[in-house]
């Protein structure tokens, strides 16, 4: 499975608005279809919004909304900050638990786990 | 009418009410004339500098006539200019006198005050902050990070929820001074205020009574004027970025303001004789 990487497709340093996680939508899709699963890498980020991050992960409510599975795991590497109280709230809103996983990983689990 | 700016000037709630509490967003604001007085200024916050800013454009949108009358002290006025507040006032037609007053050196200023109003105006200039952090090397590089985000994340709020006739205004420093050194991310707008946003959701409208409850509402998880439970994440989100040891947040809307400093007690908003005339959030964080 390859990885998103982030900095190659946006050619931002700072993840700002909720138009620029859409322009990410195809390749989570994909990725999603094929593996089950998203490898987001942000190698070259330096910063993520809240905002930004919720439109990821409403992305990826719709990618398993249209695919059979009812699980998916999300891995977002390479991050710019470690995973703060706002970052989980934001996940619990789309049903996901974030944790942070190594020194700059977050993994984002039950993304969406109600029925699709 | 004159609004007289103290000499020590960090915040507008410092003015005196009986000058500085005329709204000029109000479309039926009288005074034909008036002056931002900074000439007895010695010393001069970014908060205050972005109330100047934003008062004068608003006086200015008014079609009255708008001085800001320039500190006498050279290096508080040279600092006014390299933030570019006069140039910002000017174009909009206030007239600043600053005949002799040098640009300086900007070195402190990671983004000068800059006024903006779409998200892709915010991203840019988020990304400018960060390539411009980089490139000063001020301050501890691991917090480039929080400075950019918490910076967009204010501004973000700002275009989306103020409803500004002129716009949001927003900075970035590198700030030194004898308790150490520190980044300030300040943005403000002269927008309807965080009490009618929330207002706008009919879930809140009874709870956001005054402006500073609804300040405090405002830092809470999920709370936003739009009723959609994809938003109201960004104040909390700067609030809890701004709990950590030393890190200070003011938040001044209407009458309410709130000072807070992180790492002790979460203190509440109170009431303020200075009306701000909009919103202005200052983030200031220790390096």
């Amino acid at each position: 499975m390859r990885p998103v990487e982030v900095f190659k497709h946006l050619q931002r340093k700072i993840l700002v608005t909720r138009g620029s996680a859409a322009a990410l939508r195809p390749e989570i899709d994909a990725s999603i279809k094929a593996d089950g699963q998203v490898v987001l890498d942000f190698t070259g980020i330096d910063a993520v919004t809240p905002s930004f991050v919720d439109e990821i992960l409403g992305i990826i409510d719709d990618a398993r909304a249209d695919s059979s599975r009812r699980e998916l795991r999300v891995i977002f590497r390479h991050t710019p900050t470690s995973l703060s109280e706002k970052f989980v709230a934001i996940g619990k809103r789309h049903g996901a638990k974030m944790s942070q996983s190594g020194a700059d990983a977050w993994e984002i689990t039950n993304v969406a786990a109600g029925p699709a | 009418m004159e609004i007289q700016a103290p000499v020590h000037f960090v915040h507008a709630g410092d003015l005196d009410p009986r000058s500085a509490s005329e709204d000029p967003r109000r479309t039926d604001f009288l005074e034909q004339d008036v002056d931002i007085d900074l000439r007895a200024c010695e010393f001069i916050q970014p908060a205050a500098a972005l109330w100047c800013g934003v008062y004068g454009l608003l006086v200015a949108k008014r079609n009255a006539r708008c001085r800001l009358l320039v500190p006498e002290h050279l290096g508080v006025a040279i600092y006014l200019k390299s933030m570019e507040l006069f140039r910002i006032l000017q174009a909009s037609g206030v007239e600043v006198d600053d005949r002799g007053v040098g640009s300086g050196s900007a070195t402190r200023l990671i983004i000068p005050i800059t006024q903006f109003t779409t998200e892709s105006e915010v991203d840019r200039i988020a990304n400018q902050a960060s390539d411009r952090l980089s490139t000063a090397g001020v301050g501890a590089a691991n917090l480039y990070s929080v400075v950019a985000e918490v910076f967009a994340e204010l501004a973000m709020n700002a275009v989306q929820h103020s409803q500004s006739e002129i716009g949001c205004l927003g900075l970035i420093q590198f700030y030194q001074s004898e308790s150490g050194e520190r980044f300030v991310c300040a943005v403000a707008d002269g927008g309807i205020g965080i009490k009618a946003s929330l207002e706008s959701n009919p879930d809140l409208r009874r709870r956001a009574t005054y402006d500073w409850t609804a300040i405090e509402m405002a830092l809470e998880e999920g709370i936003s004027g739009t009723g959609s439970s994809r938003r109201g994440i960004g104040l909390f989100g700067v609030a809890e970025d701004m709990a950590k040891p030393g890190r200070q947040l003011i938040i001044h809307s209407g009458i309410g303001l709130l000072r807070r400093t992180g790492g002790g007690a979460r203190s509440g908003a109170t009431r303020t004789p200075v009306r701000f005339p909009g919103t202005l959030v200052s983030a200031s964080i220790p390096t």
